[in-house]
């Protein structure tokens, strides 16, 4: 295949499946590599090792590790809609025809404008913005933020939709081990064996951890072969659940842990119905954290350069990889830990050209066998600088004597030592504490039902690692009651560990890296300490070391150390900054899940709506609930002319509704009469069988909470209406009362607003369709149903409830019937009132109906409303005890100076009104001082002839024919308005009992 | 002349399902489904009334207890939800004439859709929606819970396994949310598959 030439793969080594190559595209360039590879991998085998340019200074940069914890090597992957930046080469599994392009340079990665900023170093040291953008303070939002903003920022996203679905998911466990190590392998098969429902979950595609990545021996097999087999059997355990490709990125509360699965992400695209990722929430009762740890890269001047890496991804990628870095490779260590970087070479045939240890004594036994496989050994080396822009060249070291040693390698492995990899342990507050003995942080305390097992707890060693694995795992099982068999003891091969801390090699004028995705430099740690930023988290703050989306998991300790040379303290008194969920960074789509578009919320659709729909009406949202807003008849083609048709019909003739989303409550028991009582303002006890009576419920501050009827059916049963809004809180409301504040009283209550639909059939001739509807069942004339009078009924053989209650102030009813036979019903009525006219309306015309009738709703019912306010007053009870009535008696309630609902007609009959508006004396300046209140609803009155409007003006009941401005500057102006009652349409309610 | 009977619409419509369909949705219709409420102090009685009559004691907790023609879900201290096949609109009417004084009775036949899902996917399908732990061992034959799915109210219950040992849970819904339950529902097992049929099962 094309560019299928892959210079640095070694012949026989790695894990990767030689029988299937796979092509791909770097920056256009036609690569290939084989499944298996990551994209770092497959890149380094082809020869390419310049992969980004860093975030500040546009340094050119390669792969610095071989895991999650990269900072480097951040690509762009695939294009179009799918394009996604940021994402890090060294965990992104290489698929056929993955393209991926560099980024953070311009043009090209290897010669990029933004290297400039290189030149401009010695000003964008740590606090340079702080320092720099104070003055001229003008030029802040004007100059200096836009130019930030341009220049900030990595990689471009898309501005395409994301074609991809992502899912949520929940997942129980007894014990969840965060990682497929050794330790973590070793936990799971102890918990598994024990029977206890295990999740293992790691974020590699192929689990094992660093026994896929160096070179050891278990029981006298190969480490990634036991790591397969330990695998093998754990999926072949019931009640363990494998989740490779997933990352546990954060410890919540109560044994809940976060985790992202990459279930495509290694894929073209998702398969079909598949999800790209998936969220998940898994509840463990008990947690093994086996996460490993990060190695720390050494700091002297010039450690960013490509070819420079971490000592362990050097050997994953000639051992698990079977890729050969580079052509001569040294390596620079701080520690026993880096020597396995010679032996591991060694045993796939390459030779290490030196090894520079900054210890000043070294195991005579190491050096022996670096001389045996002739590599020169540097015994107390420090690294004084590094040459080759876009990649290693040379490297020139000082030794322990005083000498100079140039070396002209292209790759250097370094070895600093290992920071456990311990965020879980610590998003719940916990810090870590510093060991001496280990060189790092190690964790404290945990959280509740977590322990700690393997490297993550500075263990290193793999015998020792395995040991506390299984222990761990073991412990959790027992914890829990399972069976536990003594712990299974592995013969493993001895390695070298011991670690010595070195930091820092002098400065020299080129920059030393700390922290190499926020290009933080070991000169910007001690800018930060000479000017009193001694403290871990100011250090973050001022230099932003660890604030990067690594969150500084290789850099921190190596900054703290660094700080606490200078400032003279120790390690434990330097401390260190917190780590907070997530632990790789996570997509927002991913966390949104199914709940995106029109699944934010769900929808509820009423019994007609197939029938509305079907008819062509237009839909607006009420809460969760889609209702019919109107109904255009054919010819109509603005809004304002269909609903003053519908509001028109309804007063001249009649119309049908679909009311259903209002709350209907089902009050029974033989105390329900007095729980009414108690919850509305007005008296229900005294209500006759067979009759509704408009009622208004207080909240416990004395203003309204909503209104609604009630029905009395018998003795003990009401059922209740509440608005469509406050249906729910209605609800919650009455139960609160039911169970806490009057638990005595023998009530029950169930909400039925699901189990019928209710359709309003209203206007002069509404009697004359429900006597065709409904035949001889019942007497429909007002003596014998009158206004306000209920009764339940079987009609065409179901149940069915009849109210004779208006809220468009014409002669109506309303209609129940199961919901499931609403739609029928909704037909039949249509097909009685044919003959007569009947129009279908929507919630525009009630809002017009009711408006003319001033009947208080939503923007009126507004939670600062009182019932005097709204002209209600008369309807609290003086004789009995309500909830609300001893509040609503407060001074601030009972102002006469309080804003009254009023209505208002302009001036102009022609101008329009527009809700929100605000009342000013005419002449009066627009300020607040000045304001007497708002227009709280507007409509087109057909029956009036002009826009009129309800509104809550102060003192409104005694300003009644005055004339005052409605003042609305975002929309038309301001309208002179004049003040009347809020009725506009027979305000002695004679149509209502016709 | 009769009075035309009024036509029944389903809050879902049924649809072809994929061959080999993961799991299988089946709208029970013809349900009869009212809520029980024990009056004060008067829920052994309401158990008593109900079990003479019923043969089935409804229990007071979280729980479904019944057999093929009624089943009693716990929803509350002292409430029940009860569904029976075939006596849509006279349930509550009669079980209201055996609970007497001793509970409230409302009729619900129309307020939810319930759903009988089955399927060897079944468990990995409502782990996308349901918080709680539905393994075997933590949530047995005839456990039932209240929880949410994607923002709906569900009443979930399991009933004893299929003949081929698949899981066989039962859920309800209010009918309003049918519609947007069941776009989870298909979201879900999008990449399972899934057949949603209607029955009087």
């Amino acid at each position: 295949m094309p560019g299928s030439f892959q210079p640095n793969r070694l012949r026989d080594t790695g894990l990767v499946d030689r029988a299937r190559p796979l092509a791909f595209r770097f920056d256009g360039r036609p690569l290939s590599g084989f499944a298996g590879d990551t994209l770092a991998s497959a890149l380094l085998a082809s020869g390419v090792r310049l992969l980004a340019r860093s975030f500040k200074y546009h340094r050119p940069r390669g792969v610095l590790t071989a895991g999650s914890e990269e900072p480097n090597a951040l690509v762009t992957l695939r294009d179009g809609a799918r394009l996604e930046p940021n994402t890090r080469a060294t965990v992104t599994e290489l698929f056929d025809g993955l393209e991926a392009r560099s980024q953070n340079c311009w043009p090209s990665p290897a010669f990029d404008v933004g290297a400039v900023n290189t030149l401009l170093a010695p000003l964008l040291v740590a606090g340079f913005y702080y320092k720099t953008f104070m003055w001229p303070a003008a030029f802040w939002e004007r100059v200096y933020e836009p130019a930030i903003r341009r220049a900030a920022g990595l990689g471009t996203a898309t501005h395409a939709a994301d074609p991809d679905r992502y899912e949520a998911a929940w997942a129980h466990c007894d014990v969840l081990v965060i990682g497929a190590g050794p330790a973590g392998l070793a936990a799971a098969l102890a918990a598994g064996r024990a029977g206890a429902r295990v999740i293992l979950c790691d974020e590699d595609f192929l689990p094992g951890g660093r026994l896929n990545g160096d070179r050891h021996e278990i029981d006298g097999q190969d480490g990634a072969a036991w790591a397969a087999r330990a695998r093998d059997e754990l999926a072949g355990l019931r009640d363990v659940r494998l989740m490779p490709r997933t990352t546990v990125f954060g410890c919540y509360d109560g044994g809940t842990f976060g985790a992202l699965e990459r279930v495509a992400d290694h894929l073209p695209a998702p398969g079909i119905g598949e999800p790209r990722q998936r969220y998940w929430r898994i509840v463990a009762r008990r947690s093994i954290l086996a996460a490993g740890a990060h190695e720390r890269p050494l700091v002297f001047p010039g450690n960013d350069r490509p070819g420079i890496m971490l000592a362990s991804a050097v050997r994953t990628y000639v051992r698990r990889f079977g890729v050969r870095p580079g052509r001569r490779i040294a390596l620079a260590t701080a520690g026993d830990d880096g020597w396995k970087t010679l032996l591991d070479l060694q045993a796939a045939g390459i030779r290490l050209e030196a090894v520079l240890d900054a210890r000043p004594t070294i195991d005579p036994g190491l050096v022996a066998a670096a001389e045996a496989a002739g590599t020169r050994v540097l015994i107390g080396a420090r690294i004084r600088e590094t040459a080759g822009w876009r990649g290693l060249r040379r490297i020139e070291a000082e030794t322990a004597g005083g000498g100079r040693v140039r070396l002209d390698v292209d790759t250097l492995a370094m070895a600093g030592g290992w920071s456990p990899a311990l965020a879980l342990a610590t998003h719940l507050g916990a810090r870590p504490a510093w060991s001496d003995a280990a060189a790092a942080f190690l964790p404290a305390e945990t959280p509740p039902g977590m322990r700690v097992a393997g490297a993550a707890r500075g263990h290193h060693a793999l015998g020792r690692a395995l040991e506390d694995g299984a222990e761990a795992g073991s412990l959790a099982a027992g914890e829990l009651g399972f069976r536990v068999s003594p712990a299974e003891r592995h013969r493993t091969d001895d390695e070298p560990a011991g670690t010595a801390p070195f930091w820092h090699c002098r400065e020299t004028g080129a920059k030393a890296f700390v922290d190499f995705q926020h290009d933080v430099t070991a000169r910007d740690v001690a800018i930060a300490a000479q000017e009193g930023f001694g403290a871990a988290e100011l250090l973050k703050r001022y230099t932003t070391l660890g604030m990067a989306t690594d969150q500084g998991k290789i850099s921190n300790v190596n900054g703290h150390a660094l700080l606490a040379g200078l400032t003279g303290r120790n390690m434990a008194e330097v401390g260190t900054t917190m780590f907070r969920p997530p632990f790789t960074p996570v997509a927002i789509g991913a966390i949104a899940g199914f709940s995106r578009g029109r699944h934010v919320r769900p929808t509820r659709l009423t019994a007609t709506h197939g029938w509305a729909a079907a008819r062509g009406a237009s839909f607006v949202e009420a809460g969760e609930w889609l209702r019919a807003r109107w109904y255009p008849a054919p010819g109509e083609d603005d809004w304002l002319e269909t609903v003053s048709r519908e509001a028109r019909t309804v007063r001249s003739r009649v119309g049908v509704c679909d009311v259903s989303t209002l709350g209907k409550i089902d009050v029974q028991g033989p105390d329900a009469a007095r729980f009414l009582d108690f919850v509305y303002t007005n008296t229900f006890s005294t209500l006759p069988v067979g009759k509704a009576r408009y009622g208004l419920m207080l909240r416990e501050d004395g203003f309204v909470m909503d209104d609604g009827t009630a029905a009395r059916f018998a003795h003990d049963h009401f059922v209740l209406s509440t608005t469509t809004a406050n249906a729910g809180k209605v609800m919650q409301h009455l139960e609160h009362v039911r169970q806490v504040l009057r638990p005595e009283l023998d009530v029950q209550l169930a909400s039925v607003t699901e189990q019928w639909a209710q359709l309003a059939i209203a206007g002069p001739l509404s009697r004359k369709v429900l006597e065709r509807l409904l035949g001889d069942a019942l007497d429909l004339a007002d003596a014998a149903f009158p206004f306000m009078a209920c009764t339940e009924l079987t009609w065409r053989g179901v149940p069915a409830r009849l109210f004779r209650v208006s809220f468009s102030g014409e002669l109506a009813f309303e209609l129940a019937v199961p919901a499931d036979h609403g739609e029928a019903t909704m037909q039949a009525v249509m097909t009685a009132g044919e003959e007569l006219g009947i129009t279908p309306y929507g919630t525009e015309a009630i809002g017009v109906l009711r408006v003319e009738k001033g009947h208080a709703a939503g923007a009126e019912l507004n939670g600062t409303t009182t019932a005097a306010d709204l002209g209600l007053g008369r309807m609290l009870s003086r004789k009995k005890d309500f909830i609300g009535s001893v509040l609503a008696r407060r001074p601030g309630l009972t102002d006469p100076g309080r804003p009254r609902l009023v209505g208002l007609r302009p001036v102009d009959p022609g101008a329009r009104l527009h809700a929100g508006a605000h009342f000013l004396d005419l002449g009066a300046a627009p300020s607040l001082d000045n304001d007497l209140g708002h227009m709280t609803s507007v409509a087109f009155s057909p029956a009036v002839g002009s826009w009129i409007g309800l509104g809550l003006v102060a003192r409104g009941g005694s300003r009644i024919g005055q004339r005052i401005r409605a003042f609305d500057p975002v929309r038309d102006g301001e309208v002179e308005v004049e003040i009347g009652w809020p009725v506009f349409v027979d305000p002695k309610g004679v149509r209502l009992r016709a | 002349m009769p009075e035309p009977a009024l036509a029944v619409t389903l809050p879902l419509t049924p649809r072809a399902g994929e061959p080999g369909a993961g799991i299988r949705a089946t709208l029970r219709t013809g349900l009869g489904i009212a809520t029980v409420h024990a009056r004060r102090g008067k829920t052994p009685l309401a158990r008593t009334r109900i079990a003479d009559a019923c043969g089935i004691d409804p229990g007071d907790g979280p729980g479904w207890r019944g057999d093929a023609a009624i089943g009693f879900l716990g929803t509350a201290p002292h409430a029940w939800l009860a569904i029976a096949t075939g006596q849509r609109h006279s349930l509550s009417r009669r079980l209201r004439e055996v609970v007497d004084a001793a509970a409230s009775v409302t009729e619900q036949s129309d307020a939810l859709a319930v759903l009988r899902l089955r399927g060897a996917a079944l468990r990995e399908v409502l782990a996308k929606g349901v918080a709680l732990d539905l393994h075997p061992a933590a949530f047995a034959v005839g456990h039932a819970a209240v929880t949410g799915i994607a923002h709906c109210r569900v009443h979930l219950w399991r009933l004893a396994d299929d003949h081929g040992g698949g899981p066989v849970f039962e859920m309800a819904v209010g009918r309003s949310h049918a519609g947007s339950l069941m776009d989870w529902l298909a979201d879900s097992s999008a990449a399972l598959g899934l057949e949603l049929d209607q029955g009087s099962v």
